[in-house]
C-alpha cells in the first residue's frame, strides 16, 4: 500500500559531551558520534568548541546514522555540558518581588563569572550573556534557579546545529534540564536529587515543589564536600535521595548505610560505556518534550548504524 | 504528578506557529484583563465614551495588542514581575489622557524594551490638526512615566486624516532598589 502521508519533520536532540555528540530522535533512537578528547571544553566564558566545523560534521554523521534526511529534520534542542553555564539559586521571594530578585540573581551570577552587571546596561547585558531561570513554587513563595553563560559560548553550540540545517529551539545544560520534571514529582514532599558526573556533581533539594537548595560542585581532590558530604550537609535528613549518574550504586550503598532513604535507578549506574549516559539521556528527553514532542524512552543501545563512541 | 515548571532557556528564539499564536492570544487577554481590572472605574468607560471620529475634545480609543514576537517576552516580564499590570495600565492611562484635540488614538501596541520596568508603547493616531502631534509629544514629555518619545512614521492620505505612529518608552515599575 502506498503511503500517502509525507514524512513530517521531527525535532532532534543534541547533547555535547566531552568526547563526542549524542544525537537523539523522538523515536527513541540515538547515536553517539566521537570527537577528539579535547573537542568540547566546557566554560561559561571561553570558547568551548575547539573545532566547530568538525562538530558540525559529527552532527551530520549522527543524523545520517539515525536516518534523518534533511527533509525530516525539524528543530533542535541542545543539551550543553553543565560547566558551560554558571548556575545558582536565588533567595526566595514573594508576590511582586520577582523583578528585583531576578536582577539580583543575574547580577550575582555574572559577578561569579568575573563580570560586573552594574556597569552594563540591559542591551549590553543581553548581548554579552544569556540568562535563563527556572521558577518553582507558588505565587506566595517561590525560588528562582538562574543560569548564565556567555553569548559567544552559547552561539558556538547553536552554530553547530545551524550548520547542519537545524533551527535551535531550546538550549539548557544537562543537569538543569532534568530539574523541572523532578520538581514536579516533589510536589507532595521533600526530596533530594544527586546528579553524578565525571568531573563534578549537582545536588538539589526541594520541598512541596519548591527548589530550596542547589549546588554544582567540582569533584576536586581537596573539595571538603564531595557528594556524600554534600547530602549530609542538607538540613532534611529524612528526605529520600535520588541518585543518577556514574557511580550512583556505590554512593547509594554508602548513604543507605547512613540511614538515608535512597533511590538509585539500576539503569542509571552508567557502567556500560556503550549505554546512553543517564543524565544526558534524560535531559534530551526532557528538552524534546519541552518543545512539544512526545519522545519515546531511548533504546538501551545506540542505533545499529551508530558508532559506539 | 504536577505540571513541570518551565525550564531554563538559554536559546534566543521565538516560538513559531501555533504556539506563538496561542501565546499571543493569551498574553493579549492577560493585558486586557489586567488593564480592565485596574482601571475599570475610569479608563474603560471614558475611552469607550470618547471613541469614534476625531473630535474637538481629542477622544481616545484603544486596542491594546502585543505583537506575536513580543508576546512571549511580555509574558516572561509579567511572570518575573518586571512589568506589573496595574502600573502599566496606570502609565498608559496617563499617556492616553495626554491626547489633545485633533489627535485620535486608534491603537496602542506594547512591547518589551529589554530593560526592567520599561516597555515601549507604539501609538497609531489619526491627526486632523498638525500642531496636535507636537502637543501630544509635549504632553508626553511632561509625564514622569515617559522617559522618551518620538514620531516614527507619518502617512498622509488624500481626503482623510493623516496617520502618525509615535513610540514612547513607558516606566511601569518602581526603580530597582
Amino acid at each position: 500500500m502506498t503511503r500517502l502521508r509525507r514524512a513530517s519533520k521531527q525535532p532532534v536532540g543534541i547533547a555535547f559531551l566531552r568526547g563526542g555528540l549524542l544525537v537523539a530522535a523522538v523515536s527513541g533512537r540515538w547515536a553517539r558520534v566521537p570527537l577528539p578528547a579535547d573537542a568540547v571544553r566546557p566554560s561559561p566564558t571561553e570558547e568551548n568548541l575547539a573545532a566547530p566545523a568538525e562538530a558540525a560534521r559529527a552532527l551530520r554523521a549522527g543524523l545520517r546514522q539515525l536516518g534523518m534526511s534533511p527533509a525530516r529534520r525539524g528543530d533542535a534542542v541542545l543539551v550543553l555540558p553543565d560547566r558551560a553555564v554558571h548556575a545558582g539559586l536565588g533567595a526566595p521571594f514573594g508576590p511582586g518581588r520577582g523583578g528585583p530578585s531576578l536582577r539580583r540573581l543575574r547580577a550575582g551570577l555574572i559577578a561569579g563569572l568575573g563580570g560586573r552587571s552594574g556597569a552594563m546596561d540591559e542591551g549590553e547585558l543581553g548581548a554579552r550573556f544569556r540568562f535563563g531561570t527556572l521558577l518553582s513554587g507558588s505565587f506566595r513563595r517561590r525560588t528562582a534557579l538562574g543560569a548564565v553563560s556567555g553569548s559567544r559560548v552559547v552561539r558556538q553550540y547553536e552554530a553547530v546545529a545551524e550548520a547542519a540545517g537545524l533551527a535551535v529551539r531550546w538550549v539548557d545544560a544537562a543537569s538543569l534540564s532534568v530539574l523541572p520534571e523532578w520538581l514536579a514529582a516533589t510536589a507532595s514532599g521533600s526530596r533530594v536529587l544527586l546528579l553524578l558526573h565525571r568531573s563534578h556533581f549537582v545536588v538539589a533539594a526541594a520541598s512541596g515543589g519548591v527548589l530550596s537548595r542547589f549546588r554544582m560542585k567540582l569533584r576536586a581532590a581537596l573539595d571538603p564536600a564531595p557528594p556524600l558530604q554534600a547530602v549530609r550537609l542538607l538540613p532534611d535528613a529524612e528526605a529520600p535521595v535520588e541518585i543518577r549518574g556514574a557511580g550512583s550504586a556505590e554512593l547509594a550503598e554508602a548513604l543507605d548505610h547512613l540511614g538515608y532513604a535512597v533511590e538509585a535507578p539500576a539503569e542509571a549506574n552508567g557502567a556500560e560505556p556503550e549505554g546512553l549516559p543517564p543524565i544526558e539521556g534524560a535531559a534530551l528527553q526532557a528538552l524534546l518534550a519541552r518543545v512539544g514532542a512526545r519522545p519515546v524512552p531511548p533504546a538501551p543501545r545506540p542505533h545499529a548504524d551508530g558508532g559506539s563512541g | 504528578m504536577a505540571h513541570p515548571p518551565r525550564g531554563i532557556q538559554l536559546a534566543r528564539t521565538t516560538p513559531t506557529g501555533l504556539l506563538r499564536a496561542t501565546e499571543a492570544v493569551l498574553v493579549a487577554a492577560l493585558f486586557v484583563a489586567a488593564w480592565g481590572a485596574a482601571s475599570f472605574g475610569r479608563t474603560r468607560t471614558e475611552i469607550a465614551a470618547e471613541s469614534g471620529p476625531a473630535s474637538p475634545t481629542g477622544g481616545a480609543t484603544s486596542t491594546l495588542a502585543a505583537s506575536p514576537d513580543a508576546a512571549g517576552a511580555i509574558a516572561a516580564l509579567l511572570e518575573a514581575g518586571v512589568v506589573r499590570g496595574p502600573r502599566l495600565s496606570h502609565a498608559l492611562d496617563r499617556a492616553l489622557a495626554a491626547a489633545p484635540p485633533g489627535f485620535r488614538i486608534t491603537s496602542i501596541e506594547v512591547r518589551p524594551l529589554g530593560r526592567p520596568g520599561v516597555v515601549e508603547a507604539a501609538v497609531a493616531a489619526e491627526v486632523t490638526s498638525e500642531p496636535a502631534v507636537a502637543a501630544f509629544l509635549a504632553a508626553l514629555s511632561r509625564e514622569a512615566a515617559v522617559p522618551g518619545s518620538g514620531v516614527i512614521t507619518e502617512t498622509r492620505r488624500p481626503e482623510r486624516a493623516t496617520v502618525v505612529r509615535i513610540t514612547f518608552s513607558l516606566a511601569t515599575a518602581e526603580p530597582a532598589p
